[in-house]
């Protein structure tokens, strides 16, 4: 019954493009639910996420990684602990995009879902922890980012939102990879026991779900 | 196979079914998730391994890998921990040393266009990473793009899963001259790939498992692999698999322990039950033994009724229906009693009639054997009746018997203290008959000076000038019925001489012969068999038991001839061989007798034995027969023996342990000269006769007299619900030969309360 009802809060978040037959990768009520949740401006920020999305699924892989990239390191960056109330807070894209703040792993979790949504295989993209060696304060040295492997043994792109420009792993000296994970992999660990939110990075049943919407 | 072995039999099935299930669900999960341990352990492990080893990853000779893993693989949990390379980098140098053309190993080349057979795997150049760059610039709108490389410097080959380290791979390129670029050559160069870089392996080991659980339950052992980086590139994999051995051992101490609990709940459930069924099922064994004891005719009642409603409920109607079949039986019996009443007792007077007394003198001589016939007649009745009306005559003769009775009452109750009783009885018209059983002349004597006084008294009451006379005779064993009645009539005879109301007693009884010539015919009889058995027509068959397949029935009749050809009265021999304490013998003479008769003149019918209660009574005699029964078990069956009604209600524990002995032999029982007062109803049925058969005295004039009709119909329907054979004596009169075949279709008419 719990299950249940995850998945028809799920799939009044957000509405996957199937790309046969709509555009659009959230409705026009989805977007309406999320501004009553939240504000107008998460609703714009939707409806905005919602255009990128479109765009960007008629280009090409780099210019997918750019424009997702783009769209979200937009968002204001926020510590869990002032953000949520709690020190370790991995928020869903809707709750990222609903709520217009995050920290380093909401960036990274978000521009992975978007970016398998554009259909870019799972085995291109990992989440890295990192170590940041950075002036700005506001980061933390524990920091994550998206890698993207154009062959399994390519150096990866970063996609980060400390540097919000697409860069080689070998041109960030800033960074010091630690350990990097499958994402989704990763994913379905971090959300063992919430259904919910374990169904949201599982793409098979989001496009399952959005056929029905 | 009882209820209660049945049921536990099917909790049995229920519980190694349920047993079984959850045994077999219980393992398999554990078996699962023990995997799933291994593996998520296995995991931990690799990427514990990765981290440690990624720093040494420089120097891929480096010792301390093979110290590291080996140290894990020596803790035992580990099949097999692997490390090796994912891919193999090739430098252009190295590619040109290794072409086919020797050329290429001399002077400075570049290489340009290097290809692979796909099902290899794949092949990338420092080309592509520098064009990645080189986009990434364009697409972050950089000033300063990033030239992308024209030469080859390097490249690297990625297998794919299928690739079996070790093997060659031919690589196809095309080399040019460097500086002047004009030589162009297309070779291949052969390269050999081995990216492992170290293997731990450590056997299976199940030494604590049995094989068989093994088989029955395989844990498989999958690999988890983690990539190891240098920086951000892949470098390498390690791959832990571990060793089902502990997870074996786990699991099957699991299945064992579960087995256990299982096999002791079960015998805690099964005593449980057992004890459960026992107390809720006993009902079940009361119900039983009451049916049972319904059979025999004992109509008790369960008083504790279970509580369960089923059992309740059945209780419940089995007591009511005992309740209902003791009513009936005791309508039955009162009803039977009433109608003998009818029978037996004179209409006028109330006073027992002839066949009463037959019956009373012949239970005295089998008693006690000695007292005093009275006959006292009323005389001259028929010129009374002609002078008087028949009211008056009626009056006079149940005064006459009234006084009479009590005479006989006051005599009693005088002489409560002596054994000898007096009872009245009506014969015919105005002749009455006393008999004084067990009495002497002393006493006979003083009752007739009572007697003739109210005699006396009563004829001044009624006006006559005479009324009566008063003959008497004694009699003892030797006596027969017709010799005392005659002996007391010739003694009335007298008393017409001495005058009214007189009496006249004689004082030594009759007798046909004399006591030592009867000891001789007995005991010749006895010792050397000197009687005859004829087999005689018992009676009528009126009701033949569901048990009975032969219905035809004689009745063996002893026959004894003195040595001048005359006849002698069997009940008088019967009563001299009891006195002379001969029974035993003389109906093992009998029994023998009759065996020998059945096989040797081969008779096929069912056989009446009449036997005495002094055999019935003797251990011995029972042994004996016990062991002719068994020798001739083929003829048991055909055997009816016979006691008297009278004897068996002296001795109702002897007959009912000689009853059991005869019916576990195969033979079976018959009452004759039978009466309801002296064996009720229900003493039958706990006796568990066979066959019943009425004295005369019921069934003479049966045609005419209803009440006689009404027992014999009370009769059959007891004896078709208890299942007992009914029959008559020898019946003279065609009519009532004609009435007892109608009554024979008379059926049960069902219970009423």
């Amino acid at each position: 019954m719990v299950l249940l009802l995850c998945l028809h809060l799920s799939s009044n978040q957000l509405h996957a493009n199937n790309t046969s037959t709509t555009s659009n990768y959230v409705s026009k009520q989805q977007i309406t639910q999320l501004t009553k949740k939240y504000n107008s401006r998460a609703g714009k920020r939707l409806s905005l996420w919602n255009k990128m999305m479109i765009k960007a699924s008629k280009l090409d892989e780099l210019q997918q990684l750019k424009a997702v990239n783009n769209y979200f390191n937009r968002i204001k960056y926020l510590r869990d602990k002032k953000h949520w109330g709690k020190n370790d807070y991995w928020s869903t894209i809707f709750e990222f995009i609903g709520s217009g703040a995050g920290d380093c792993e909401d960036f990274a979790t978000a521009k992975y879902f978007s970016l398998k949504l554009l259909g870019i295989a799972d085995e291109k993209l990992e989440l890295s922890y990192v170590k940041l060696t950075t002036r700005q304060k506001k980061y933390d040295a524990n920091h994550m980012v998206l890698s993207y492997f154009t062959s399994p043994d390519a150096v990866p792109i970063l996609l980060d939102n400390v540097n919000l420009r697409l860069k080689l792993a070998t041109e960030r000296p800033d960074i010091t990879p630690v350990f990097s994970f499958n994402a989704s992999g990763l994913l379905k660990s971090k959300h063992k026991g919430n259904p919910s939110k374990t169904m949201q990075y599982n793409l098979a049943a989001w496009q399952k779900l959005m056929q029905r919407n | 196979m009882s209820l209660s072995k049945k049921l536990q039999i099917f909790q049995l099935f229920i519980f190694m079914f349920i047993f079984a299930v959850n045994f077999f669900i219980s393992v398999y999960n554990s078996k699962d998730y023990l995997q799933t341990e291994s593996y998520n352990k296995a995991q931990d492990t690799a990427t514990a391994l990765s981290l440690s080893l990624s720093p040494l990853l420089n120097n891929p000779e480096d010792a301390e890998i093979a110290s590291i893993i080996t140290a894990i693989a020596d803790k035992g949990f580990f099949k097999e921990i692997s490390l090796h390379r994912i891919n193999k980098t090739i430098t252009a140098e190295q590619l040109l040393m290794h072409a086919d053309n020797q050329l290429l190993t001399q002077g400075e080349w570049l290489l340009t266009e290097v290809t692979l057979d796909k099902k290899y795997g794949q092949l990338s150049t420092n080309i592509e990473q520098s064009k990645i760059a080189s986009l990434l610039n364009e697409l972050n709108d950089e000033q300063n793009i990033q030239a992308v490389d024209q030469d080859i410097s390097w490249l690297r080959f990625t297998p794919n899963s299928q690739f079996v380290d070790g093997q060659s791979v031919q690589i196809n390129f095309t080399a040019k001259q460097k500086n002047t670029q004009q030589k162009e050559i297309t070779t291949t160069a052969l390269i050999n790939v081995d990216r492992s870089l170290f293997t731990a392996l450590r056997n299976d080991r199940f030494e604590q498992t049995p094989p068989w659980f093994v088989r029955l339950f395989p844990i498989k052992s999958d690999a988890a692999k983690v990539m190891i980086n240098q920086g951000w590139e892949k470098v390498a994999v390690v791959s832990v698999s571990t060793n089902p051995g502990q997870a074996y051992h786990r699991l099957y101490q699991h299945a064992s322990q579960a087995a256990q609990y299982s096999l002791m709940a079960l015998l805690f459930s099964m005593f449980v039950l057992t004890i459960f069924l026992n107390r809720t099922l006993k009902p079940l064994q009361h119900i039983r033994t009451l049916t049972e004891d319904i059979a025999k005719g004992h109509f008790n009642i369960i008083s504790t009724v279970p509580k369960t409603y089923e059992l309740k409920q059945l209780t419940l109607a089995i007591n009511e229906m005992s309740i209902k079949l003791a009513k009936f039986f005791d309508k039955l019996n009162d009803d039977i009693n009433i109608v003998n009443q009818k029978i037996n007792l004179d209409a006028l007077t109330q006073l027992p009639l002839k066949p009463s007394f037959e019956l009373a003198f012949k239970n005295s001589i089998d008693s006690a054997g000695f007292g005093y016939v009275f006959i006292v007649k009323i005389i001259n009745l028929a010129s009374i009746n002609q002078q008087n009306s028949p009211s008056f005559v009626d009056n006079m003769i149940c005064d006459f018997a009234k006084l009479l009775d009590n005479c006989c009452s006051t005599n009693n109750q005088t002489n409560h203290n002596s054994s000898a009783q007096v009872s009245a009885y009506r014969f015919f018209g105005g002749e009455f008959v006393l008999l004084f059983d067990k009495a002497n002349y002393q006493q006979a004597q003083q009752f007739s000076e009572v007697l003739s006084k109210e005699l006396i008294s009563l004829t001044q009451q009624l006006q006559l000038t005479e009324l009566s006379q008063i003959g008497a005779a004694p009699f003892t064993t030797d006596t027969d019925f017709t010799t005392v009645l005659n002996s007391a009539s010739e003694a009335f005879e007298f008393a017409k001489q001495v005058g009214p109301n007189e009496a006249i007693i004689h004082q030594q009884p009759e007798q046909a012969r004399d006591k030592q010539q009867w000891q001789t015919l007995v005991e010749q009889c006895v010792q050397h068999g000197d009687f005859s058995i004829d087999y005689i027509n018992p009676g009528q068959a009126i009701n033949i038991s569901a048990g009975d397949d032969n219905n035809i029935m004689r009745e063996a009749f002893t026959r004894i001839n003195t040595q001048d050809g005359q006849h002698v009265a069997m009940a008088t021999f019967i009563s001299i061989v009891e006195e002379l304490k001969y029974n035993v013998d003389f109906d093992q003479q009998v029994t023998n007798k009759i065996i020998s008769d059945i096989k040797q003149k081969n008779l096929c019918h069912n056989l009446l034995i009449n036997l005495s209660v002094a055999s019935i009574n003797d251990l011995a005699f029972i042994d004996w027969l016990e062991t002719v029964l068994t020798e001739n078990n083929t003829i048991a069956p055909q055997l009816y023996f016979s006691i008297s009604a009278y004897s068996a209600a002296k001795q109702i524990p002897v007959l009912k342990r000689f009853i059991d002995k005869i019916h576990s032999l195969g033979s079976r029982i018959i009452i004759k000269r039978y009466e309801t007062a002296l064996l009720p109803l229900s003493e039958l049925q706990s006796l568990q006769i066979d066959a019943i058969r009425f004295a005369k005295e019921y069934t003479n004039d049966i045609a005419t007299e209803a009440p006689k009709q009404q027992l014999i119909k009370n009769m059959l329907e007891f004896s078709q619900l208890m299942d007992i054979s009914l029959y008559t004596e020898e019946v003279v009169d065609p009519e009532d030969a004609t009435m007892l075949a109608k009554l024979a279709q008379h059926k049960t008419s069902g219970l009423t309360s």
